[in-house]
């Protein structure tokens, strides 16, 4: 849920991004903040194991041009992909408002892929959110990779819901399709979030019609 | 039974973790409706080496069909597995004795991958009653700059585009010849590693010592040569050359016997020194960084580099 800071002016989005183990979450981050201009954004902060793997999560802070007149900050988070760490996966979903999820396309990955969206849908339960309503987003990463998994094959395993929603081929780790991902799941959460408040946030014009 | 004692009597055993040695037997005729054709020595070139281990290992290669039924309903978990029991009833006949000591209750994985393509399309049909999610109207957002400026850096692969660079000069001919024989590996590089500058072995190392965490690189050929980079002092450089790449060439030899597949990174830890080396075809790079383990992302960063070195090399 964002924060709304009427007194100044600023309102907080939360992205965080989900996913197996070494799917490239981290490497996503770490390619956005290597390209945002430092006045943009903070410090990436990782946490990391002796394994170089995200011990509790990532965190950028992202400052952005003002959103009609309310100043917009995007805080960008992941969460350890090791099946050990679901606590901190839940505690770092707690008032999340947008997921990015990153699939790994290797095919000895997609088991691995399915139980984290599965897990996914599970934590978001516990805090009466659902994948039905919240804005998300597909990536499916590692596609330099030789002999990866074709993308109607991920697209049968991982989106499967009500609603299709976008997926995004990406190389993380040369940041093909990185802010495409992101600048996709940033459109759904400010087009929902002005649905739903343009009533609490005075002067804020709802979203354009089809929205 | 009389071809089973013949190739009983053929001399060797192979150990679990070398290729499995086949004898060709005619392929199964075409595959039947509802039958997925896959050949056994797929299947146990992909087994757990504990369950390899329980086999006989006069196997025959031979192509059969599995049943769709039995595969279907796993392919949304991501993983198929078949009861041993299943899978030996689909063996032919002079396969499935080597299959004997299995417990029948254990599953078999089956690679989706060298399945895949046979699977009929209906198989992977979407959800009935699913709707394509409404496509918002555009919003500027922080990332839409980014967003254009990296639809000019890569095609619509992902492939790097990057400008035509300047014929090297005459004088650096001989040194530039590897990377201008692989433009295209070169290229990728250029996006592994973030930037446009012209890059060569110097260049390379300049932008690793970027990487947060870093202190030193140098990058060896494993009989120890020096390509480029440095150490904390010119002694160190000569030790690392002189002992870095045999000492993983060893470790890596010690690791396959062991039954692990290849060493690709070591970490030595030493007091306040960390030293890394990663060794990929007849590159060594050796990294010395602080007091701390590598931040997540930067060892498989630095292992893209290295294998993509490695290529250019071998261009």
């Amino acid at each position: 849920m964002p924060i709304i800071n009427y007194a100044g002016k600023e309102i907080q989005f939360k992205i965080v991004y989900y996913g197996p183990a070494l799917c490239g979450k981290t490497t996503n981050l770490m390619y956005i903040h290597s390209r945002l201009s430092p006045s943009h954004r903070g410090d990436l902060i990782s946490l990391a194991t002796a394994a170089d793997r995200t011990l509790f999560f990532d965190f950028l802070p992202v400052t952005a041009t003002p959103l009609q007149g309310f100043k917009t900050k995007f805080q960008l988070y992941t969460v350890p992909g090791q099946v050990i760490y679901n606590s901190t996966r839940q505690l770092v979903l707690r008032n999340v408002d947008a997921v990015v999820f990153v699939a790994d396309s290797q095919w000895d990955k997609m088991e691995e892929n399915v139980e984290s969206m599965r897990n996914l849908g599970e934590n978001l339960e516990k805090q009466n959110l659902s994948l039905d309503d919240l804005p998300y987003v597909l990536q499916f990463n590692k596609r330099d990779i030789q002999d990866v998994a074709p993308t109607n094959y991920l697209e049968y395993l991982l989106n499967n819901r009500r609603k299709r929603v976008r997926s995004h081929e990406s190389v993380a780790s040369t940041g093909f399709n990185v802010f495409a991902t992101l600048d996709y799941a940033t459109q759904l959460l400010l087009h929902k979030f002005n649905r739903e408040n343009k009533a609490l946030v005075p002067g804020l014009k709802s979203a354009p019609h089809g929205a | 039974m009389a071809l089973l004692r013949w190739l009983k009597s053929k001399p060797k055993e192979a150990a679990p973790s070398e290729p499995i040695e086949a004898i060709h037997l005619e392929e199964l005729p075409a595959r039947a409706p509802g039958k997925i054709k896959i050949r056994l020595r797929t299947i146990l070139e992909n087994l757990p080496s504990h369950l390899r281990s329980q086999l006989s290992l006069e196997v025959l290669d031979t192509e059969f069909q599995l049943p769709l039924t039995e595969i279907q309903p796993q392919l949304a978990t991501g993983k198929i597995a078949l009861r041993a029991s299943t899978f030996r009833a689909a063996l032919p006949d002079s396969a499935r004795p080597a299959f004997d000591a299995l417990d029948p209750n254990l599953k078999i994985p089956i690679p989706i991958r060298d399945i895949f393509s046979q699977l009929p399309p209906e198989t992977l049909s979407r959800p009935s009653g699913q709707q394509p999610e409404e496509q918002p109207q555009k919003i500027e957002t922080p990332f839409s700059l980014h967003v254009e400026e990296d639809s000019r850096r890569f095609d619509s692969t992902g492939k790097p585009v990057t400008p035509p660079s300047k014929p090297a000069p005459q004088s650096e001919k001989s040194s530039v010849d590897v990377w201008t024989k692989s433009a295209e590996l070169v290229k990728e590089l250029q996006a592994l590693l973030m930037t446009d500058e012209k890059l060569d072995y110097t260049k390379v190392l300049q932008q690793l010592n970027q990487l947060p965490g870093l202190t030193s690189c140098q990058l060896n050929r494993d009989d120890g040569r020096k390509i480029a980079g440095n150490a904390r002092d010119v002694k160190q450089e000569a030790a690392i050359s002189s002992i870095v790449p045999n000492l993983f060439k060893t470790l890596d030899a010690n690791t396959k016997e062991m039954g692990l597949e290849s060493l690709e990174t070591v970490t030595f830890t030493c007091g306040k020194d960390q030293l890394s080396a990663f060794l990929r075809d007849h590159l060594c790079l050796t990294v010395l960084h602080d007091n701390r383990p590598f931040r997540p992302g930067i060892r498989e960063k630095i292992q893209a580099v290295v294998r993509h070195l490695a290529r250019i090399e071998a261009a």
